[in-house]
């Protein structure tokens, strides 16, 4: 878990506006955080999940999970937690900052992690926002 | 006992003609030559085969190898030695006779008859030297002699020993009723000790008793005395009633007829019973050499575990049983007559440790257990629960590269699975079973099972077990066709 974390996974965090509002959390000053998008994609560009898909190829080397918040009151973290099947593979934490927030988190692709895999965005309370399900095949 | 049990059930009907036929040649050898010289030799042998049995079964080759030859050269030196017994007992009987020949020996001596007619002959020139064979063959002491095979009669012995009859010199043996040979020429004695009132006669009577163990009656007509010798003692004899008495002692007629035609037949029963039993010990020593192990791998059976609880694991799934027994039941067993069986009748929730033990094992008649790897097997059960759990498609294979499958969609999304509860605990997502890309181009649906990852697990009766997919399939975004 902590090579995820230490060698593959960085976190960027990116004002922009909001298009959708889903999830809603509560910071930790008391505003409320909603989560508007998340998906998994392949790249980001301009700020933007490119190639949004639920099956990654090793080949394709890295899965990112994008999220994107409509209502960031106060700087929040966040989790994305990564899962193959059950087992708990890695957890990055997110920094989030007032006004409007989006933030990725990837884990590199190899050979040994073919299956099924999600991602569980976490809000600060520890409240489950939401659950990406995708696959890494060949 | 356990040993012996097993191997006695294991017998087949070869198996007991096999030591009926031969503990009946055993009983045929005994009938044959008992009270000979060869039977010692055969039980002689018969020691020497036990005897080399032991090295054989402690590994000691060479010793082994050595009294084996030991054995062959005895059974040849016996052979030569005692040629002449073997062919007097085989020339003896006719061939019914050496396959079922009676117990009785021969015909009964006129003890009567012999005694009078000595004292008779007592006093009258040339007196009589008259030789009751023992068990001894006489033919490589004696010398000389006509065979004669008459019936003994009070005026056949008085003929034979007439001084004008030419073989009145020579001793007259008498074997059964009849008189075989008449004018043997007997070896003399070298004894010193002898009084010198005893002649030539009485030598030669000495000379054969040391040799063999046959009894002699000499009548002096010098002494008119009758005096017998057997052994190494010459005993003179006081009146015919006491001649009688030592003659029917050497023939072994002692005892009234019943009572020793019913001895004989007590010890020809037990010479039987040491027969078979002697074969049986001899088959069971071949049959334990012949004992075949076998190695199997055999999965154990959890019985009687409460209906409330479910297996959450085992430490093992299959044991090693090591099988004993006869080549020939070895050879015919069939994995599935061998079981391992554990009784959870009495488990709890929770590990359970248990210890298998010949009654957990079901093995067929006459096979019997000699290891069990592992001897203990660690079972947790746990009580059973439902669980409601999302369902997840798990893709397999590769999509062409310019196609992303965008998203799916499952109906239903979640699925009621049963199962322990400490296994659900753990367990958040219901997989679907492998879905293959390899030949998905566009978008689409289709219908998929689960695949709930392990075996304890199962979807509720009430909750569908079979999954409707529908996925978008779209071109990847920057895909250059020109690449």
């Amino acid at each position: 878990m902590s090579n995820y974390r230490k060698c593959h996974t960085f976190y960027w965090t990116v004002f922009f506006l909001v298009f959708f509002s889903g999830s809603q959390a509560v910071s930790q000053e008391g505003g409320v955080l909603t989560l508007g998008e998340a998906v998994m994609c392949e790249e980001i560009k301009g700020r933007k999940p490119v190639n949004k898909t639920i099956v990654f190829s090793i080949a394709a080397r890295r899965a990112i999970c994008f999220t994107s918040f409509s209502k960031v009151p106060d700087k929040v973290i966040i989790f994305h937690n990564w899962y193959k099947y059950d087992k708990l593979i890695a957890k990055v934490r997110l920094r989030l900052q007032p006004p409007q927030w989006s933030s990725f988190s990837s884990i590199p692709l190899k050979e040994k992690d073919k299956g099924p895999w999600r991602v569980e965005v976490i809000d600060p309370k520890g409240e489950l926002l939401r659950v990406l399900r995708f696959s890494v095949t060949d | 006992m356990e040993y012996i049990t097993s191997h006695i059930i294991t017998m087949r009907w070869q198996d007991v003609v096999d030591i009926i036929l031969v503990g009946y040649i055993l009983l045929r050898f005994y009938v044959l030559f008992r009270g000979t010289a060869v039977f010692r030799g055969i039980v002689g042998l018969a020691l020497l085969w036990i005897f080399q049995r032991i090295p054989q079964s402690l590994g000691l080759v060479v010793t082994s190898w050595a009294v084996q030859g030991i054995i062959t050269v005895a059974a040849f030196i016996i052979i030569v030695v005692y040629r002449n017994e073997l062919r007097s007992v085989l020339q003896a009987r006719n061939f019914k006779n050496i396959l079922w020949g009676g117990v009785h020996r021969s015909e009964k001596t006129p003890v009567e008859i012999i005694a009078g007619c000595a004292f008779e002959l007592s006093g009258k020139r040339p007196g009589a030297l008259i030789v009751f064979p023992g068990t001894n063959d006489l033919e490589d002491v004696v010398q000389g002699g006509i065979p004669w095979e008459g019936l003994v009669t009070r005026e056949m012995i008085a003929s034979i020993f007439w001084r004008d009859n030419p073989v009145h010199d020579g001793a007259a043996i008498i074997q059964g009723d009849r008189i075989t040979k008449v004018g043997v020429i007997l070896p003399l004695s070298r004894r010193e000790d002898l009084p010198s009132r005893y002649g030539t006669r009485h030598r030669a009577a000495a000379g054969l008793c040391e040799a063999t163990d046959a009894l002699a009656v000499v009548v002096s007509e010098e002494r008119k005395s009758v005096v017998v010798v057997k052994d190494s003692e010459l005993h003179e004899v006081k009146g015919v009633f006491e001649l009688e008495q030592l003659l029917r002692d050497h023939l072994g007629e002692t005892a009234k007829p019943i009572k020793r035609r019913v001895n004989e037949k007590i010890q020809i029963g037990i010479a039987a019973l040491v027969a078979i039993l002697f074969v049986t010990g001899i088959w069971f020593s071949f049959t334990k050499g012949l004992d075949t192990l076998i190695a199997l791998e055999i999965p154990v059976e959890y019985m009687n575990r409460d209906p409330e609880m479910e297996i959450v694991d085992a430490s093992v799934n299959n044991v090693g049983l090591q099988v004993g027994g006869s080549g020939a039941l070895i050879k015919s067993i069939r994995p599935e007559q061998v079981q391992v069986k554990l009784d959870l009748s009495k488990a709890v929730a929770g590990a359970n440790t248990y210890t298998i033990t010949q009654d957990d094992v079901t093995l067929p008649p006459g096979a019997f257990l000699k290891m069990v790897d592992p001897k203990t097997v660690k079972v947790t059960l746990d009580v059973l629960t439902q669980k409601e759990l999302w369902v997840q498609v798990d893709w397999v294979g590769e999509l062409p590269r310019y196609l992303v499958m965008e998203s799916v969609q499952v109906k239903p999304q979640k699925v009621l699975v049963i199962g322990a509860k400490q296994i659900l605990s753990g367990i958040s997502t219901a997989y679907t079973q492998n879905v293959s890309l390899e030949n998905i181009f566009e978008s689409g649906s289709l219908t998929i099972g689960l695949a709930l990852n392990h075996p304890s697990l199962k979807v509720a009766p009430d909750s569908k077990d079979e999954i409707e997919l529908s996925f978008v399939i779209k071109e990847r975004d920057g895909w250059n066709w020109v690449e």
